[in-house]
């Protein structure tokens, strides 16, 4: 008798704690509905289990499903403070993206907890993010389950990478290149995804995303070319690259390492990402042992 | 004789009754059209609320029993957004009036002429350059600074649009119109290159110029600019009776005792001070200033003294109604504001082409 009412009282006793320590933690508020603004935010709430206390994400916020069937708040740089305001949220997740300036201040001037997240394009950045985030909705462990997911993934693509031989020298397209091509200069995502494919970066002498001339990216010749785009859409893309009457003169053409790099789970610099390289490294090594024979 | 001059002091009386009447009715409009600017949004804010806000504001009692975000909504988000599409309407209203009349043809608008894109492309490369270029301006000038550049901007713009176009004195439409194309295309070239430029942190605070906005607003950012758009619009409003006098021509103007000259420096001066003030706040909103004195006209008739201050009023009018239709029509997310004046005002431009045409006055 004595023993089971022991166990009783020490389960309240721990449940009266922690619920003062959730009522006394400085920074810990409601999170019964959350406005999510940066697809990489959205994925890493969902991943740790908040999704359905989303009521509100951004256009960029695209996976999973579900994000897309919640109400949009508009583009990620260009936001609206009442409408995110109007949706009643508690806490409002917001990526190092998002704007305008002007926007942000009146956000953070309404009182609403928010909470923002830097962006950066790197792994450490990635595993940054989760951990804010997991702070914020006051889940250490499913946010330290998701970290060491992400490690895990990252290493498996380390160990990918490892096996494509040399430093290529890279072109990175923003977009499939028809008419116009924009390419990805130093300061994007696009440079850090070449980088940490081991690649190198021959668009290195522009900073952001930047035109580029057909004949500068011959002259360039690079070894890999690497066009962002949705698989599904684009089926064609690499095709219409390597049969581009300008890039059909170089080397990544010629050898067919042409690969298309979707702008979701690469450059969002997500959750996925670290798997979504190793992919994108297994896709690299295809093509170039595809071409040799 | 006798029952002549009393029909004369009787059409003057009525045409006078009657712009006052369009006045006080344009007023009203734009009165209503701030009160639904503070009242109506995606964040539903009942009218007992807002009383409750408003009378916090002046000290009587306070808005305990209103949500703390329902009154940063209105204090920080909602009142400098509609005192900045007031100010801005007034300007863009009252400058279109003035471009009007001392370009003496209806065709004149800030936007249609370059007059706002001079300014933008000045305000763009305050931005982009300011850090390096132009940091001795923002040393003196400080939160005036990005106005008052594009102020310059739409000075130069106006001054070198009216040389262009004028042969003593007179101005052809469409040596105007066209001279407004090429400013526009080497404004907008002069934005694309500085675009180019720009770092990914600029281009942030660049994306909204072109199509204009005053959902940004906050109180800094909106205060000297307001300041500034308020002063040229109060200052036009004195060149009404010497605009009138142009009317006749110049050289009847002159024989009046009306200093041309110097009405139209005025008028250029405060024009281009008020478009830009207005421009670098809200990026370009177009068809306000070619819009609302047409519309005074076709209620009140010709006198200045009735358009300059109508169109004051019903283009801030037309701002406040066109902000809530961008703030409301998509939310949660927002149009931008240069979107549903150009929806507006584009037509209305057309309308004007077919109605001249048929009156055989475009040569």
């Amino acid at each position: 008798m004595a023993l089971p009412a022991a166990g009783v009282l020490r389960a309240v006793c721990a449940a009266a704690v922690i619920v003062m320590c959730l009522g006394a933690t400085p920074g810990a508020f409601a999170r019964d509905r959350i406005v999510s603004v940066g697809g990489d935010v959205t994925e890493i709430i969902f991943a740790l289990g908040y999704g359905d206390r989303i009521v509100a994400t951004d256009s960029t916020s695209v996976y999973p499903r579900q994000a897309l069937t919640t109400p949009k708040v508009g583009y990620v740089r260009n936001l609206a403070a009442e409408g995110v305001l109007s949706l009643e949220p508690d806490l409002i997740v917001i990526s190092g993206a998002a704007g305008p300036r002007t926007a942000l201040e009146q956000l953070r001037a309404s009182g609403v907890p928010l909470l923002e997240i830097p962006e950066a394009y790197s792994i450490e950045a990635i595993v940054d993010k989760t951990a804010r985030v997991a702070r914020a909705l006051d889940e250490p462990a499913s946010g330290d389950a998701l970290i060491a997911r992400i490690e895990a993934d990252w290493a498996d693509a380390q160990s990918r990478i490892a096996q494509l031989s040399g430093t290529p020298r890279a072109l990175f397209f923003a977009a499939p290149p028809d008419g116009m091509a924009r390419a990805g200069g130093t300061h994007t995502a696009a440079d850090a995804v070449i980088r940490l494919i081991g690649a190198s970066n021959v668009f290195d002498t522009h900073q952001g995303y930047k035109a580029l001339s057909f004949e500068a990216a011959v002259a360039a010749d690079p070894d890999l070319i690497l066009v962002m785009a949705h698989h599904a859409e684009r089926v064609g893309s690499v095709d219409d690259v390597v049969a581009h009457p300008a890039l059909a003169l170089t080397r990544a053409a010629k050898a067919r390492r042409v690969v298309l790099v979707d702008p979701v789970t690469v450059m969002q610099f997500g959750p996925r990402t670290p798997a979504a390289l190793a992919a994108l490294a297994q896709a690299i090594r295809e093509a170039t042992v595809a071409h040799r024979q | 004789m006798a029952t002549i001059a009393h029909r004369a002091s009787a059409v003057r009386w009525t045409r006078e009754r009657r712009g006052r009447l369009v006045l006080a009715g344009c007023a009203g409009l734009a009165g209503a059209g701030f009160i639904a600017s503070l009242a109506l949004g995606p964040v539903a804010i009942g009218l007992g609320e807002l009383l409750a806000i408003a009378g916090k504001q002046v000290g009587l009692g306070d808005a305990g029993a209103v949500s703390p975000v329902k009154v940063g909504v209105v204090e920080a988000i909602r009142a400098p957004r509609a005192l900045l599409g007031l100010a801005a309407g007034a300007a863009l209203g009252a400058a279109g009036a003035a471009m009007q009349g001392f370009f003496r043809n209806p065709l004149a608008d800030p936007a249609l002429v370059g007059v706002s894109s001079g300014g933008a492309l000045a305000a763009v490369a305050m931005i982009v350059l300011g850090a390096v270029a132009l940091a001795p301006l923002v040393g003196v000038f400080g939160p005036f600074a990005l106005p008052i550049v594009a102020f310059l901007g739409s000075l130069a713009t106006v001054a070198a649009i009216y040389r262009i176009s004028s042969i003593d004195g007179r101005v052809i439409v469409a040596t105007m119109l066209l001279a407004g194309v090429a400013a526009n295309a080497l404004a907008y070239s002069g934005i694309g290159y500085l675009t180019f430029l720009a770092d990914d942190q600029q281009l942030r605070t660049l994306a909204f110029w072109t199509l204009g906005s005053v959902g940004g607003a906050t109180w800094g950012s909106a205060l000297p600019a307001v300041a500034l758009m308020l002063i040229a619009t109060v200052a036009l409003q004195s060149l009404a009776r010497p605009m009138n006098c142009l009317l006749l021509g110049e050289a009847d103007a002159r024989h009046l005792g009306v200093d041309v000259e110097a009405v139209k420096r005025r008028a250029a001066v405060l024009t281009a001070l008020g478009v830009g003030a207005a421009t670098a706040v809200c990026g370009i909103v177009a068809f306000v200033g070619l819009v609302t004195p047409h519309l005074v006209r076709l209620m009140a008739g010709p006198d200045h003294r009735f358009v300059l201050p109508g169109s004051a009023v019903l283009g801030a009018a037309l701002v406040l109604f066109s902000d809530l239709i961008a703030r409301l029509a998509v939310q949660p997310a927002e149009l931008p504001l240069g979107v549903v004046t150009a929806a507006i005002g584009a037509p209305f431009f057309f309308w004007l082409l077919l109605r001249d045409k048929k009156r055989g006055a475009l040569g």
